[in-house]
């Protein structure tokens, strides 16, 4: 397969020439809306392709290690070990899009979990641990979308 | 979108059953507004009789269109309503096309009045000078605040009481991330957050449901309210919050550029005390009210993601979301860090 350019380096391409040449020769006001919509998902999936299954990695494994340490110190947050146990059972460890996401998916409901579990025992030291994690996922999400401005809305 | 001439057509055919001079009656112009995620909305001109007004139409978006789906005969009756009621500077609705059988789809026609979006008369303004709409915003956030529950649309459900509606909120970001396509643990992260923090109760009201700058109309005597399709009966104070959400991803904000004035007047028009209404408790409330677009939005997602729906605004609500997330958890880190996070 042709690795060079990389998909981020050809998305990107195509968004200056959209932006800098397509768009000033737009008089339509819903097609400049469309068009800015375009670019930004454009820009956004040329960020992803680049980073997301490392992030997605990166972060279960996170999830995976603060889990664990909350399954231990809350026995009775059932639905957090049952969220743990499928995640552990289920992982793939792929590198292919549609598995990883399936991984990172069940990593995501344990973290719902863990949330859950942790606002539930009102116990600091667990809430700052699931604070850590959204954190973590919060920084890699403003690292694909930055400042979101709605498009059109003047 | 119809096409526009077979659309200015259908207009025509629309003014000249309600004209006195049916022959005269001309679509002047026709012009499509942008930005709406829901309907699908036009300024239209028509001379009838020698004379020209203007209008504007809302009408439903081809299926699978919408971000969000309302319904066109609750959104005529609370109009109908609330502008016959006076209590509330609102342009006034005139017709009403419920089976789209004139118009195309199912539309309401409502005057168009003199005056410029908030959004629109802010960004052309110095921000060292917005503040001079701080009051202005207080006065139509307090006024629908202050509206009688007594007098509200019939077709609102009132619900039995402030802790259940608000349980009845926090679930539905749980319900609705269990039925999503992805995992968002953000929306859990908020349900759980808004369960250990709850503010002091305030008298359910109105609540406008789309309240923000881009659906304020500055008038010469009055400024207007529009967009009334997500009104519901609540916490009025979720007008405030949802404000908030839409201060930041279509700036400019301006309860933020005189916070004191604007509680200040705010509270006067409510009776609110300042432990009711104040930024912290528009903080909890913009993670509360958000699930009703949000959700909406997720769902559009869900739909693109198995196949059944395609178009570019859709796919731009990808972005969205994550803008959304940024939203919700720095109002959440704000709260907490303002009220200790109820730990």
């Amino acid at each position: 397969m042709i690795s060079r350019p990389t998909t981020q380096q050809l998305l990107d391409g195509v968004c200056t020439e959209l932006a800098d040449k397509v768009a000033p020769a737009i008089s339509d006001p819903t097609v400049q809306v469309q068009l800015e919509m375009a670019l930004a998902v454009l820009r956004t999936t040329a960020v992803r392709s680049g980073k997301e299954l490392a992030w997605m990695k990166e972060e279960r494994e996170a999830i995976a290690q603060t889990a664990q340490r909350l399954v231990d110190a809350l026995p009775d947050a059932a639905p957090l070990h049952e969220a743990l146990r499928a995640y552990t059972d289920g992982l793939t460890n792929s590198w292919y899009l549609d598995e990883a996401q399936a991984d990172y998916a069940r990593a995501s409901e344990v973290l719902s979990c863990a949330v859950e579990a942790a606002y539930a025992s009102g116990d600091r030291e667990h809430i700052a641990a699931v604070i850590e994690l959204m954190d973590q996922r919060h920084a890699n999400q403003q690292a694909v979308t930055g400042q979101f401005m709605a498009a059109g809305r003047t | 979108m119809a096409d526009t001439t077979e659309t200015r057509s259908q207009l025509e055919g629309f003014f000249r059953r309600r004209s006195d001079d049916p022959d005269s009656v001309r679509v002047v112009d026709y012009q499509l507004i942008t930005g709406g995620y829901s309907r699908q909305m036009a300024r239209v001109w028509v001379e009838d009789g020698g004379s020209r007004r203007g209008y504007i139409v809302r009408q439903d978006p081809p299926p699978g269109q919408a971000i969000i789906d309302t319904d066109r005969a609750t959104e005529w009756e609370v109009l109908s309503t609330l502008h016959k009621s006076g209590r509330i500077p609102m342009p006034a609705p005139l017709w009403f096309d419920p089976t789209g059988e004139e118009l195309g789809s199912p539309g309401i026609v409502i005057e168009m009045v003199e005056g410029e979006a908030l959004i629109s008369a802010s960004r052309k303004t110095d921000p060292s000078e917005h503040s001079r709409f701080t009051t202005r915003l207080a006065d139509v956030a307090g006024a629908l605040a202050s509206f009688p529950v007594s007098e509200a649309p019939g077709c609102l459900e009132v619900p039995t009481s402030w802790d259940d509606y608000i349980d009845t909120r926090i679930q539905y970001w749980v319900d609705a991330e269990k039925r999503h396509v992805d995992r968002d643990p953000f929306m859990r992260l908020i349900a759980s957050y808004l369960r250990s923090n709850r503010p002091p109760p305030v008298p359910l009201g109105l609540v406008h449901g789309d309240f923000q700058i881009a659906n304020i109309l500055l008038g010469e005597t009055t400024d207007y309210i529009i967009d009334w399709e997500l009104t519901h009966i609540g916490d009025p104070r979720e007008d405030l919050g949802w404000c908030m959400m839409a201060s930041v991803t279509q700036p400019p904000d301006i309860v933020g550029a005189d916070e004191d004035a604007f509680y200040r007047r705010y509270r006067e028009l409510t009776g609110y005390t300042e432990e009711q209404a104040n930024p912290d408790t528009t903080d909890y409330f913009l993670l509360l009210s958000s699930s009703t677009v949000f959700v909406g939005v997720i769902e559009q997602l869900a739909a693109l993601d198995r196949g059944e729906v395609t178009g570019i605004a859709l796919a731009y609500m990808s972005p969205a979301v994550s803008g959304m997330h940024d939203v919700f958890y720095r109002a959440l880190k704000r709260h907490q860090a303002a009220t200790g996070g109820g730990l």
